[in-house]
C-alpha cells in the first residue's frame, strides 16, 4: 500500500505539472501572440482609415500645400505597414493568415499608387485624381479591411479557444484524489494499527491540501484575468475600433462631399450610430477606471466638436457655398477631427496596454505553481513513505 | 540662455477681470492608488511665464500650497535642475520628448484633468506623444523672421532673405538648433516635422558657410529684440511672442511667417517620474486649461496659447483683450496654421546630440 500511495501522489504531481506547464504555454501564447495578433489588427485596420481620410484631405487642399495631412497619412501608411509585420512574425505557421497578409501587401502596394498618382495628377492639374483617390478607398474598403477582419476573425477564434481551457479542471481533480488517496491511507493505517494519528501522513495531507487551495486560487487569477482581458479591454479595444471606422467613414463621406460640391448623404447614419446610446456611450460604460472614464469623455466632447464643425461645413455646401465648405473642411473641421481621431487613438492604447497587462497577469499567475505542483507533491510521497515506514517499523 | 522674458508689458488689469466666474476645475472620481498626493504642489517654469496675480486664484481652486519658482532659464541647464522634487517642470517640446522617451516622466492623471479635452489638437498629433498623454503645452510660439523695413529697404518674405548677399553682416540669429536648422530646411523645401539626419546636416552645413561668410551679425536669444530697436541688425529670426512686445514700442517692427512657413515650438508641462504630488499637479493642469484662466494669462505673456476657447474668452472682454484676440500672431489662420512646423526630431537621438553640440559652436561662450 505504501508504494501504491507513493507513486500515486508522484503520478498526480506529475500529471499536474504537464497539464499546468500546458496551461502556461497556452497562457503565454495568448499574452505574447494571439492577444498582440488581436491588437495590431486593429490598429491596421485604423491606420488604413486614418491613411483614407488624410489623402482626401491632402488632395482638397490642393496637391501637397497641407503638408500636415500629407505627414499624417504618411505616418498612418507607416504605422499600418508596421502592424502588418508585426501581424506576420506573430501569426507563427498558420498558413490562412499568411496568405491574407500577401493579398493584403499586394492591395497596399495598389492603394499606395493611386495616392501617389492622385497627388501628382493634383499637383500637374492633370484630370483624374478625383476618380484615382475613390479607386484607393474603394481598394482599402473592398480589399485590405476583409482581409484584415480575417485575420482578426482567426485570432479571436484562437484567443477564445486558448481561454477556455479546461486543464486545469483536471488537475484541481487529480488534487482532490491525491487529498482523498491520503485520507484513505490514514484510515487504513489507524485501523491497522489503532494509532489516531500518523504525523508524516498528516503533514503529507496538508502538503497536498494547500496544494489543493494555491491551485484553485492561482487557476481562478489566471481565469478572472482571462475574463477581464476579453470583458473589459478587449471589449473596449473593440468598441473603439468600430468608433473609429465609423467616424472615418463620416470624415470620408463629408470631404467627398466637398470634392463633389453638394451635400453628404448618410452622416446623421453615422452620427446616431455613434452619439446618444450608441458607440461612445458603450465605451463610456465599458470603462473599468476614473482614467478611462475621463478618456472616454474626451472622445465624446472632441467628437461633438468634430460634427459641430463639419456641420458648419456642410450647411455652407447647402447653400451652394463651396468655398466655404472646402475652408471649413481643410481647417476647423480638419483641425477638430484629428483631436478626436488622437484621442480615440491615445484610449486605443491605454486598453491595449490594459488588455496585455491582463493577459501578463493570467501568465504570472501559474509561473510558479508549475514548479510548487510538482514539488509539492514528491514532498508529500516523501512524507507518505516516511509514515509507513514508521509504521512498519513499529510492528516489526 | 534663451527666453529669458516672456512677459507682456500689457498691464494685466484686463486679465484680473477675467478670473471673474471661475469654473470649478475639480474633476470626479476617486484617485487610482498609484497617483501621488502631498498637499504641496511645486512648479518649475520658466522666467516671467505666468501672471503672478493668478496664482493666490489657483493655490484656492486646487486647494494645494504652491511653491512657484521661475527657475528655468534655458533647456540645457535646466536639465539639471530637472527631477521628482518638483511635480511640474516645463522643458520644451524636443527636451519633453526626450524625457517621455526615457521614462523620465509619469502618465497624466486624467481623471483630474477634465480640462484635457481643451488641448488645441495642433499639440496632440505629435508621434512622440500621440494624444499628449504625458504632457500638457504651457505656451507656444513661433520661430519667424522680424526686420526693420527702414534698414532692409524691403519686405522680407522667405528663408532665404537671412542668407541675402543685400543683408550680409546685418542679420542676428536664434541659437537655438531646432528652430535655426528647422528654419533652413523650411527654405530648402523639406518638412522639420519629420526631419531626416540628411535633410538636417544639409541645413546645417547652410548656416555654417553662411556664418563662416559672415553673414550674420550675432547669435543671440531674446536680445534680439534689443539689436532691432537699436537698428544694430536689419533683419533676425525672432520668436513670436517677443516681437509682439517689441511692436508696442516698435510699430514698424515687421514679424513675418516665410512663404516656406515657420517653426513652432511650445514649452509643456509634465510630472517628473517619482513626483510626490501627481493629483496637485494634475490639479493645477486642469485649471489652467480653463479658458478664462488661460486667457488671463495669455494676456500677460502674449504668446500663443494652446487652450481651445482662448480666443473667444478675449474677445469677450473686449478692449485691449479683444485686440489681442485679432493679432494673427497669437491666433494665426488656418491658412498660417498649415505652415507652421513642430520640430519632430530626429530618429537617432544621438545624431540630433551630435548636431547639438556642433551647433553650440555658433554660440558665443559664456
Amino acid at each position: 500500500m505504501a508504494i501504491v500511495t507513493v507513486l500515486a501522489l508522484i503520478a498526480v504531481g506529475a500529471v499536474a505539472w504537464l497539464l499546468t506547464d500546458r496551461l502556461v504555454s497556452e497562457t503565454e501564447e495568448v499574452a505574447t501572440s494571439t492577444g498582440e495578433v488581436l491588437i495590431a489588427t486593429q490598429q491596421v485596420s485604423a491606420s488604413f482609415a486614418e491613411a483614407d481620410a488624410a489623402a482626401v484631405s491632402v488632395h482638397l487642399a490642393g496637391a501637397d500645400s497641407n503638408r500636415e495631412q500629407r505627414r499624417l497619412f504618411e505616418q498612418a501608411t507607416d504605422r499600418a505597414t508596421s502592424s502588418l509585420e508585426r501581424v506576420a512574425r506573430l501569426v507563427g505557421d498558420d498558413e490562412r493568415s499568411h496568405e491574407a497578409l500577401q493579398d493584403i501587401a499586394a492591395a497596399t502596394t495598389t492603394y499606395a499608387g493611386l495616392i501617389e498618382a492622385a497627388r501628382l495628377a493634383s499637383i500637374e492639374e492633370l484630370p483624374g485624381a478625383d476618380a484615382m483617390l475613390r479607386q484607393a478607398s474603394s481598394v482599402n474598403r473592398s480589399e485590405i479591411s476583409p482581409d484584415v477582419q480575417s485575420i482578426a476573425d482567426w485570432a479571436r477564434a484562437r484567443f477564445d479557444d486558448q481561454t477556455s481551457s479546461v486543464w486545469y479542471a483536471v488537475a484541481i481533480i487529480l488534487l482532490v484524489i491525491a487529498v482523498g488517496v491520503l485520507l484513505g491511507a490514514q484510515f487504513m493505517l489507524s485501523r491497522w494499527f489503532r494509532r489516531l494519528i500518523n504525523v508524516p501522513l498528516v503533514a503529507a495531507s496538508i502538503v497536498m491540501i494547500v496544494l489543493l487551495v494555491l491551485s484553485s486560487r492561482g487557476f481562478a487569477t489566471q481565469q478572472q484575468a482571462f475574463d477581464d482581458a476579453q470583458t473589459q479591454a478587449f471589449d473596449a479595444i473593440q468598441i473603439s475600433e468600430q468608433i473609429q471606422q465609423s467616424a472615418y467613414r463620416h470624415r470620408a463621406l463629408s470631404t467627398t462631399a466637398v470634392l463633389d460640391g453638394s451635400a453628404a448623404d448618410g452622416l446623421i447614419d453615422l452620427e446616431s450610430a455613434l452619439e446618444g446610446s450608441g458607440l461612445l456611450a458603450q465605451a463610456r460604460d465599458a470603462a473599468s477606471s476614473d482614467r478611462e472614464r475621463a478618456g472616454a469623455d474626451e472622445v465624446i466632447a472632441r467628437w461633438t466638436r468634430y460634427v459641430d464643425e463639419n456641420r458648419r461645413s456642410q450647411d455652407a455646401l447647402g447653400r451652394g457655398d463651396v468655398a466655404a465648405a472646402e475652408a471649413i473642411t481643410q481647417g476647423a473641421a480638419n483641425s477638430a477631427f484629428n483631436g478626436f481621431n488622437t484621442t480615440v487613438e491615445a484610449a486605443l492604447l491605454d486598453n491595449r496596454e490594459q488588455f496585455l497587462n491582463q493577459l501578463q497577469t493570467a501568465s504570472d499567475s501559474l509561473q510558479w505553481l508549475r514548479g510548487l505542483i510538482l514539488g509539492g507533491s514528491l514532498l508529500a510521497a516523501v512524507f507518505v513513505w516516511w509514515g509507513f515506514a514508521q509504521r512498519i517499523g513499529e510492528y516489526r | 540662455m534663451k527666453r529669458l522674458s516672456r512677459r507682456s508689458f500689457l498691464a494685466s488689469s484686463a486679465a484680473s477681470a477675467a478670473l471673474l466666474g471661475l469654473p470649478g476645475c475639480v474633476g470626479g472620481g476617486v484617485a487610482p492608488e498609484a497617483v501621488t498626493s502631498s498637499g504641496l504642489v511645486r512648479v518649475l517654469n520658466w522666467t516671467e511665464y505666468l501672471d503672478p496675480e493668478l496664482l493666490p486664484t489657483i493655490e484656492a481652486q486646487i486647494g494645494d500650497t504652491i511653491v512657484y519658482q521661475e527657475l528655468w532659464e534655458d533647456n540645457y541647464g535646466g536639465q539639471d535642475l530637472f527631477g521628482p522634487q518638483w511635480d511640474i517642470v516645463t522643458p520644451t517640446n524636443w527636451l519633453a520628448a526626450q524625457y517621455i522617451q526615457d521614462g523620465s516622466v509619469q502618465r497624466l492623471p486624467l481623471e483630474f484633468i477634465p480640462n484635457h479635452k481643451n488641448i488645441d489638437p495642433v499639440f496632440l498629433t505629435n508621434g512622440w506623444d500621440r494624444g499628449a498623454r504625458f504632457h500638457m503645452p504651457w505656451q507656444s510660439g513661433i520661430t519667424g523672421i522680424a526686420y526693420d523695413p527702414n534698414l532692409t529697404g524691403r519686405e522680407l518674405t522667405s528663408v532665404s532673405d537671412l542668407f541675402a548677399p543685400d543683408l550680409r553682416g546685418r542679420v542676428a540669429m536664434i541659437g537655438e538648433m531646432r528652430e535655426a536648422v528647422g528654419l533652413a530646411m523650411l527654405g530648402n523645401g523639406d518638412d522639420p516635422a519629420q526631419p531626416t539626419l540628411g535633410q538636417a546636416e544639409t541645413a546645417y552645413a547652410q548656416i555654417e558657410a553662411a556664418n563662416n561668410d559672415g553673414q550674420f551679425h550675432s547669435w543671440v536669444f531674446n536680445e534680439f529684440t534689443d539689436l532691432l530697436k537699436t537698428g544694430q541688425v536689419a533683419a533676425s529670426m525672432a520668436w513670436s511672442g517677443d516681437a509682439v512686445q517689441l511692436q508696442l514700442e516698435r510699430p514698424d517692427i515687421q514679424f513675418v511667417i516665410p512663404d516656406e512657413g515657420a517653426i513652432q515650438w511650445f514649452d509643456t508641462m509634465v510630472i517628473p517620474a517619482g513626483a510626490g504630488n501627481a493629483e496637485g499637479a494634475a490639479r493645477w493642469m486642469n485649471a489652467f486649461y480653463d479658458p478664462a484662466i488661460a486667457a488671463a494669462n495669455t494676456q500677460w505673456v502674449q504668446y500663443i496659447s494652446p487652450v481651445l476657447g482662448v480666443e473667444d474668452e478675449l474677445r469677450a472682454l473686449g478692449g485691449e483683450a479683444a485686440a489681442l484676440a485679432n493679432n494673427p500672431v497669437l491666433f494665426p489662420d488656418d491658412e498660417t496654421r498649415r505652415r507652421l512646423f513642430i520640430w519632430g526630431g530626429l530618429e537617432s537621438t544621438v545624431a540630433e546630440q551630435d548636431l547639438d553640440d556642433r551647433f553650440a559652436g555658433f554660440l558665443p561662450a559664456e
